[in-house]
C-alpha cells in the first residue's frame, strides 16, 4: 500500500478539476461568443 | 521596434490564422507530454528518501507554480507593450492569460498545502515563500476584477497594465524569498546558477510535465483569446449600429 495515497490523488484531482474545467469555460465562453456574432453578422447581411 | 518580427502578428487576422494552423499541433503536444510526464512521475520515478511517494506532489505543484510565475511576467512584458505601442493583441493577451495564471497559482497554493500537511503538519505557514504566491494570487484576481470593472476596454487595460507592471516586484520576492529569508519552504533545487541538485530520474519527468503544462497554457490562450478577439468583434458590430 502506497502512503500518503489520499494526499497524492487529492493534490492530482485538484489540479486535474481545475485544468478540465478552464478548458470547459474559455471553450463555452467562445462559442457563445461565436454564435452572437454570426448571429449579428448574419442580420447585417439580411439588412 | 515595430520591425521586430512577431510585431507582423500583431494584426488580429494574421494571429488567428497562426493559430489555426497551430492548434492541432499544440493540443497533441499538451496530451503527449502530459501523459508521458505524468506518468513517468507517478508510477517510474523513485521515492524520496525523506519524503517517501509524497514527492509525487512534485510533478504537479512545482510546474505549477513555475508557469504561474512565467504568466505573470509575460503579462508584464505584454502591458509595458500594450502602454507603449498600443498593441490590440497584447491587451488581449493580458485579458485572456490573466484567469490560466491564476489558474495555475491556486493549483500550486492548493498542491503546496497538501503536500505540507503529512510533511510540516500543518496546512498552512505564513511562511515567505508561500505568502508572496498568496499575494501573485491577489494580484491575478485584481487585474481581472479591473478588466471587468469598466466596458471601455482601453481604459481598464491600462489600468490593468499598470496594476501587472507594479505587481511584477514580486515576482523576484517569490524567486529569492528562500534565499533572502529562513523559510520552512526548501530552497531551490531545479532553477539555480550552480545546476540542479534534482536527480536526472526526477529532473526529466518534472521537466517533460513542466513542457505539458507550458503547451496546455498555449491551448488556452488560443481558444480565450479567440474568444477576447470576437468579443471585440461584437463590440465594434454593435458600436456600428
Amino acid at each position: 500500500m502506497i502512503d500518503n495515497l489520499f494526499y497524492i490523488i487529492s493534490a492530482s484531482f485538484f489540479a486535474l478539476f481545475i485544468m478540465i474545467l478552464l478548458i470547459v469555460i474559455s471553450l463555452t465562453s467562445l462559442k457563445k461568443r461565436e454564435k452572437i456574432f454570426n448571429k449579428i453578422s448574419k442580420n447585417r447581411k439580411n439588412n | 521596434m515595430t520591425n521586430f518580427k512577431i510585431f507582423k502578428y500583431a494584426n488580429p487576422a494574421k494571429f488567428l490564422y497562426l493559430c489555426e494552423k497551430t492548434f492541432t499541433y499544440l493540443v497533441f503536444l499538451t496530451i503527449v507530454f502530459l501523459s508521458f510526464g505524468l506518468y513517468q512521475g507517478f508510477f517510474n520515478s523513485p521515492e524520496d528518501y525523506q519524503q517517501g511517494n509524497l514527492v509525487r506532489i512534485m510533478y504537479v505543484h512545482v510546474p505549477s507554480a513555475w508557469m504561474a510565475l512565467m504568466i505573470y511576467s509575460s503579462i508584464a512584458v505584454a502591458s509595458c507593450i500594450y502602454l507603449i505601442n498600443k498593441h490590440l493583441l497584447a491587451n488581449v493577451f493580458c485579458k485572456s492569460a490573466s484567469l490560466i495564471g491564476a489558474s495555475f497559482t491556486l493549483i500550486a497554493i492548493v498542491t503546496g498545502s497538501i503536500w505540507g500537511k503529512p510533511t510540516w503538519g500543518t496546512w498552512w505557514v505564513w511562511d515567505a515563500r508561500i505568502t508572496s504566491m498568496l499575494v501573485l494570487f491577489f494580484l491575478y484576481l485584481g487585474h481581472m476584477t479591473i478588466f471587468n470593472f469598466s466596458e471601455n476596454t482601453t481604459k481598464s487595460g491600462q489600468a490593468a497594465a499598470l496594476l501587472a507592471i507594479l505587481g511584477f516586484v514580486n515576482i523576484p520576492i517569490i524567486k529569492f524569498s528562500v534565499d533572502w529569508w529562513n523559510t520552512l519552504h526548501q530552497p531551490a533545487s531545479v532553477i539555480k546558477l550552480s545546476g540542479p541538485t534534482i536527480h536526472s530520474s526526477m529532473l526529466i519527468p518534472l521537466l517533460v510535465t513542466a513542457l505539458g503544462f507550458f503547451f496546455y497554457f498555449l491551448v488556452v490562450l488560443i481558444i480565450r483569446m479567440r474568444s477576447e478577439i470576437t468579443n471585440e468583434k461584437i463590440n465594434n458590430l454593435s458600436f456600428t449600429e
